[in-house]
């Protein structure tokens, strides 16, 4: 056979494709040929070479991307199996556990922190405020005013209408008040009716409790709010709970310019059970998804690749609340409020929020509405290296108290 | 479903896509299953990563709306393939009517090869050196793995016509990578 034929064979039978009976024709000749011998070698490398060159081809992450959102499709996140870039925000055959599993696990982890911060927190509280002589003080004070028709306004002697009601002069201090009564736990106000004027009174727990119908008396935690008060109030109430649900507007940095990638189902909304035992402290666990733009490196083919994308990500964390104890205007029951919540996403990496707003909660109401602003501060990880992104925006909802 | 998916065959799968059930579930298992082979194909074909990536692209998505029409399907890899092929000669067409283009081109890889192992850079140089009916015959052998048959069928050509061209793109490549292969198979 011509040398073109041998050299021809030598391709075929490396490739599997020499028929059985010309082998032995090759190999005769193969024994027979130092040249041939090397021109087998010689492929043989190369078809090596090229099966480790296999192993480094697998489709970009945008490419990925690029083609679920042009198929209209919910998820962009990449499946492919022996994809290593972004393993951990897959969504597209992940089960809901590997979804949720590394929120709980912050959440677990957030949940203990906030725990034993909470409790020494209150504990503190408790023991330095609700077993003292507690009041609201204004000064000058506009207290004690008793009127039970709308007539004028009885003298300003101090009278003791009952046990637990003492008028007492108009400007009368305070402090005096709060001397003679050292028994007191706890103080209200009376709506003087002849005025229409907000006066204070100091009762007694007991005597709120036992006038709860009278709209003369006014939740202590809503006092108007007095720049020379001394201390925050954290009254007890009986143990509650809420469901809570709100809808998250923000801005995230950075903001890629690419069309986020949303999720079955809602987005942009969190849900929420709280739980209290005071009036203006509680905490709960809340369970969020929106979307986060994501700025990262990615090593591709030796070559190192800028990627942006928004995908929408499941949250969840452990939320601690307080609500500052007095009204911004008198009697709308607008009070200022505070949330700070610690947890994590399906991306991997730690996630922080801060809320500030104002709630509004009418007394005896099971609603609490509120509208306030948002920060939050997301960890990721891609290919050994940690990433952020911030968002920051407005929120707004609604509690129901059971 | 999800889960399951990976069961089922490739017509199977295909079956359902036309169908239109689980479309999106059914078109992920199927891009899993592929998708490294068609973006290898596309890759090696054009040489050039930005012109791999948007015929790659282009090749899923029309799989996608071409799924929608009745059709027998018997190979689901080669037909994913055959329109990464017909994209990919497209794009080596517009390619050469682009001066500027190419010259980019060039210096995207020149960017590349500075971080990739030296052999494999020079195989993939050699590689877009080829021309075009060798390279593509060589893809299909050498990173598709298809045998002789297989690409005769694919290509629509006959096997001799295959085992000729094959021959020739192993050799013109041997030629040009000779003095490192020769170094390298002596170790």
């Amino acid at each position: 056979m011509a040398e073109k034929d041998v050299a021809q064979m030598i391709i075929e039978y490396l490739d599997g494709e020499l028929p059985p009976n010309e082998e032995h024709y090759l190999f005769a000749v193969l024994s027979d040929n130092e040249e041939f011998r090397n021109l087998m070698r010689e492929h043989l490398t190369l078809s090596r070479s090229i099966k480790t060159d296999l192993q480094s081809y697998q489709p970009p992450e945008s490419a990925t991307h690029h083609i679920f959102n042009s198929l209209g499709f919910t998820s962009t996140l990449p499946i492919s199996k022996s994809s290593t870039a972004f393993p951990n925000i897959k969504e597209g055959n992940v089960s809901l556990w590997q979804k949720v599993k590394l929120p709980l696990f912050f959440s677990f982890v957030s949940a203990v922190l906030t725990f034993f911060a909470t409790y020494f927190i209150l504990n503190s509280l408790n023991t330095s405020k609700v077993e003292k002589v507690q009041a609201i003080v204004q000064t000058p004070p506009k207290i004690v005013v008793i009127s039970e028709s709308d007539e004028k306004p009885r003298p300003l002697e101090s009278t003791k209408v009952s046990n637990n009601i003492q008028i007492v002069k108009e400007d009368t201090k305070s402090s005096n008040l709060l001397a003679e009564n050292p028994t007191s736990t706890n103080y209200g106000l009376i709506l003087d009716h002849s005025t229409n004027v907000n006066r204070g009174n100091d009762l007694s727990v007991r005597t709120l409790l036992n006038n709860k119908q009278s709209s003369d008396l006014i939740p202590l935690e809503s006092l108007p709010y007095s720049p020379f008060m001394s201390n925050f109030v954290t009254s007890k109430s009986e143990q509650s709970f809420g469901v809570l649900v709100r809808h998250l507007t923000s801005w995230s940095f950075p903001d890629p310019d690419v069309p986020s990638t949303l999720g079955s189902g809602l987005s942009n909304v969190s849900l929420g059970i709280y739980f209290s035992q005071w009036d203006n402290v509680r905490f709960g666990i809340e369970i969020g998804k929106e979307p986060f733009g994501q700025r990262f490196k990615n090593i591709e083919e030796g070559v190192e690749l800028l990627y942006e994308q928004k995908p929408t990500i499941y949250w969840a964390g452990v939320a601690f609340d307080y609500t500052f104890p007095y009204n911004l205007l008198k009697q709308n029951y607008l009070r200022p409020y505070i949330t700070f919540l610690a947890g994590g996403s399906q991306v991997g990496g730690p996630l922080i929020k801060g809320l500030s707003g104002i709630r509004f909660k009418p007394a005896n109401s099971p609603f609490d509405f509120f509208l306030g602003l948002e920060g939050s501060l997301l960890f990721y990880q891609n290919q050994g290296r940690f990433y952020s992104t911030q968002k920051f925006g407005l929120t707004y909802g609604m509690c129901i108290i059971f | 479903m999800n889960n399951d998916l990976e069961k089922y065959s490739d017509y199977e799968l295909f079956k359902l896509l036309s169908n239109g059930r689980e479309s999106e579930y059914v078109f992920k298992e199927i891009y899993r299953r592929y998708s490294g082979r068609v973006y290898t194909y596309c890759r090696k074909f054009l040489g050039n990563r930005e012109d791999a990536m948007d015929v790659f692209q282009d090749t899923f998505i029309k799989f996608y709306e071409s799924s929608k029409q009745e059709r027998e399907m018997t190979n689901l890899p080669a037909f994913l393939l055959r329109i990464a092929r017909n994209l990919c000669l497209n794009s080596l067409r517009l390619r050469k009517n682009s001066v500027e283009l190419k010259d980019y081109m060039k210096i995207e890889n020149a960017n590349e090869i500075r971080e990739q192992t030296e052999l494999l850079n020079l195989i993939q140089n050699a590689l877009t050196n080829l021309p075009t009916e060798l390279r593509e015959i060589f893809i299909l052998r050498e990173y598709q793995g298809m045998s002789y048959q297989e690409i005769a069928e694919f290509l629509g050509i006959s096997m001799s016509n295959v085992k000729i061209r094959i021959f020739r793109a192993k050799e013109k490549l041997r030629e040009i990578l000779q003095p490192y292969i020769s170094e390298l198979s002596k170790l």
